[in-house]
């Protein structure tokens, strides 16, 4: 089984599944129809994906000879655990992986969880570097900043935090993005 | 090439061809090389991967109906022929800020640690000349046909300010100490569970009786745990215990007393089982082998006896019974036995007893009443469908909540109508709960009940709390709809608790005694990875899902002078937990086999 890799709370999938290359084209037609319906819902309700990419390649740069198959490549930067993250697209979005993974051989079916669990296991590589530029903050803590950087400029423009305690506004800062504004900072990790 | 819009974060895929019999020396270099990504600005994520050949596709060992018609069309039926890339490749994949010219000009001012890297690529100029660099890059790059990003966007220097700003924001909010929240409301208790009517399909006669009910009417059990020296003598002794072990199907003539039978997986090595290595993971690194990741910051640190030593426990007798001295008739018998029996030593006990309010309602040490909402087992209980879980979710052999038979890789005749079970002593400091809770009764309008009330999630008589805080610990031990991917994700994640109290009861008002008092905590599940360690993980030891970042439960974390838990209402409260109210004391993990498995393990 090959080892995820992890930087801090961001946790690293890259699979590559062979496909034939017949089915390339609508692929890639399919993701483009997805592009254009603009960002998903379902995944950025599934507040635990960083980015997701794909993409389908039918020739690899400098080669001096074709590969059998074409192939689609997908990268993941997410938080929490590996199983969840898998189960979560089985569970919430089956239609839509078996829209983009269909086409790949050795695809079981989005549902039942396990043998996708497998084949997504089964497929990704193991990372030889990883990094990540915040490791220590999750999606949602990313998002809850960007909340309080723009409730704070609203509130008390330029300020310097350390005064803003002592401006009148303050109460109705609290009470506005109180639900991001917990504090618990972990003993096994250094800040950011 | 169209001119790309300047800001804006996007997705850079970079493949580069490894230059012949370079890709070993390759992947020991890119192991070595630091953080060189830290140096080029605007990068959010980066990844390096030397890809040396494709993955060989097998045909799904089990898939349905629908995936194998897909296929029919996809591929006609035909499984893939061998295939392979045309070369090693050195893929980079990053998410980064700005036009990719950008990216490569920065990994162009790396200049010799950019050469460590793609100096064993095939056509790599070297970093000396700009163009050349950026070039090498932008010839061999690949679009993504697709991207998504989570988060809002922003530049890595935005989010890392932002991140910044409101961590110290949040600071400067506990410490302001000024958080209000007024009169919590409560509704009416979950109901109790009741029984479907009928006959159960479910195979009650071979199914451990602890595992489809509670024996809430034994108000006291005896937990003894063992360990086999002699294997013949040990397997002798089994054969004497196995037939007294009590079947779900006893449980309906309300027996005064129960047996019930844990082994763990040294334990059943220690019988000789063949067949281990198809165990999950989890059950055969046994929990003192977890625990690290279940108790963050403590691990087995706290541990005691008889959990630490270099032996684990091998096997778990638990008698239970209405009153105390039932329980101990029983106890003295099967004492007796093991000293007869020879094979099998007694390494440590521990008593429970049920704690009982005035009105009757049982309790736990906090305070609070116990044993509400547990979930509901199809073909046993009585439900409306979306409330009741498949029975496979608690015992082997049966359909799991994803369709599939449970413990479908383990060795049948050993787990069939089996369970595991997750056995925890968790002590309790009640002072500390006590003074927790008072130190922040003033911001309560409704005082040090309403304090606890919010932490826990619900109140003390067993009240649902209207609004339920998200983070609080009911919901994190199940957030219902809260989370992305509603029930139909989080029923995935859910145990059937069979805990009992130990130790005596530390009236309101008085100080600490220093007597040992707790829960042992016992659950059962169908796959302990699944639906008890993922929660301890995921929803315990952690806050991100319900979007409180590195936040614990109230009841998990070690405490200390940044453990603050977030309650919100006209103005945040930030609950300090300066010392641990919960420690786990040791446990382990066990199979509680089905009657037949039990007899044929003699």
């Amino acid at each position: 089984m090959t080892v995820t890799a992890r930087s801090g709370r961001g946790t690293a999938l890259t699979v590559l599944s062979p496909m034939p290359r017949l089915w390339a084209g609508p692929l890639r037609a399919v993701l483009y129809v997805r592009k254009l319906l603009g960002p998903s819902r379902d995944l950025q309700r599934m507040s635990f994906i960083h980015f997701a990419h794909w993409s389908v390649i039918t020739r690899f740069p400098f080669q001096e000879r074709r590969s059998r198959y074409a192939y689609l490549l997908f990268r993941s930067d997410f938080n929490g655990s590996w199983d969840e993250y898998i189960d979560a697209f089985s569970i919430v979005i089956p239609r839509r992986m078996a829209l983009i993974w269909g086409w790949s051989y050795g695809f079981p079916g989005a549902l039942p969880t396990e043998p996708f669990r497998r084949y997504i296991r089964h497929n990704d590589l193991p990372v030889d570097h990883y990094w990540a530029a915040y490791p220590e903050s999750s999606v949602t803590e990313v998002a809850a900043a960007l909340r309080v950087r723009d409730a704070y400029r609203g509130h008390f423009g330029d300020l310097d935090p350390e005064a803003a305690p002592d401006h009148p506004a303050w109460p109705r800062f609290l009470h506005d993005v109180q639900s991001d504004l917990y504090t618990w900072e972990r003993d096994d990790a250094p800040a950011t | 090439m169209p001119r790309l819009p300047d800001s804006g974060t996007r997705s850079v895929t970079v493949l580069a061809r490894v230059a012949d019999g370079r890709a070993a020396e390759l992947r020991k270099a890119l192991h070595g090389i630091g953080t060189p990504f830290a140096h080029v600005p605007g990068v959010h994520f980066a990844r390096l991967v030397v890809v040396e050949h494709a993955v060989a596709q097998t045909r799904p060992a089990v898939w349905g109906r629908r995936a194998r018609l897909l296929d029919l069309v996809v591929h006609g039926g035909r499984a893939p022929r061998p295939d392979d890339l045309p070369h090693p490749y050195l893929l980079m994949t990053a998410t980064v800020d700005g036009p990719a010219e950008r990216f490569f000009a920065g990994l162009r001012a790396l200049g010799p640690e950019a050469d460590a890297i793609w100096g064993h690529c095939a056509g790599y100029p070297g970093h000396e000349r700009a163009e050349d660099f950026v070039r090498f890059f932008a010839d061999r790059s690949e679009r993504a046909d697709y991207t998504f990003g989570g988060a809002p966007d922003g530049t890595v220097a935005e989010l890392r300010d932002a991140v910044a700003l409101r961590r110290r924001l949040a600071a400067l909010a506990a410490a302001g100490d000024r958080g209000r929240i007024p009169p919590l409301t409560f509704s009416a208790r979950p109901p109790a569970p009741v029984r479907a009517p009928g006959r159960s399909p479910l195979p009650l006669d071979d199914i451990q009786g602890m595992v489809l009910r509670g024996y809430g009417h034994h108000h006291a059990a005896t937990h003894l745990f063992l360990r086999f020296t002699d294997r013949p003598a040990a397997r002798a002794w089994l054969a004497a215990v196995a037939p007294r072990v009590t079947s779900a199907a006893d449980v309906q003539e309300r027996p005064n007393r129960a047996l019930h039978l844990g082994l763990s997986h040294d334990g059943l090595a220690a019988l000789g089982v063949d067949g281990l290595d198809r165990f999950p993971e989890e059950f055969r690194a046994g929990m003192a082998a977890r625990e690290p990741a279940l108790s963050p910051g403590r691990a087995t640190e706290p541990w005691t006896a008889p959990f630490t030593g270099t032996e684990g426990v091998h096997a778990v007798l638990m008698v239970s019974a209405t009153n105390p001295d039932i329980l101990g008739a029983v106890v003295r018998e099967l004492r007796a036995g093991v000293t007869a029996a020879g094979g099998v030593e007694i390494t440590g006990t521990s008593e429970g007893r049920r704690l009982r309010e005035p009105g009757g309602t049982f309790i736990e040490h906090f305070g609070f009443a116990d044993g509400l909402s547990t979930p509901l087992v199809e073909g046993y209980d009585r439900g409306a469908p979306e409330d009741l879980l498949p029975p496979g979710e608690f015992v082997l052999g049966l359909p799991d909540v994803d369709g599939d038979r449970a413990g479908r890789e383990l060795p049948a005749d050993l787990v069939r109508h089996g369970s595991f079970l997750v056995y925890r002593k968790l002590e309790q400091d009640v002072a500390a709960f006590r003074e927790t809770v008072a130190a922040v009764a003033g911001h309560f309008a409704g005082g040090a009940g309403d304090a606890a009330a919010a932490l826990v999630g619900r109140g003390r008589d067993g009240r649902t709390l209207d609004g339920c805080p998200v983070a609080s610990h009911v919901r994190r031990a199940n957030p219902l709809d809260t989370l992305p991917g509603g029930r139909k994700l989080s029923r995935r994640h859910l145990m059937l608790r069979r805990g009992i109290p130990y130790g005596p009861y530390l009236p309101e008002g008085e100080p600490d005694d220093g007597r040992e008092r707790g829960l042992l905590f016992l659950a059962v599940v169908g796959d302990i990875r699944r639906q008890f360690e993922f929660v301890q993980t995921e929803w315990m030891a952690d806050g991100n899902v319900f979007g409180r970042g590195g936040e614990q439960d109230v009841f998990t974390t070690a405490g200390g002078p940044h453990a603050r838990v977030l309650v919100e209402g006209e103005s945040p409260v930030h609950v300090p937990v300066r010392r641990p109210l919960v420690t786990c004391r040791g446990g382990e993990y066990f199979l509680l086999p089905g009657l037949a498995a039990l007899r044929s393990l003699t």
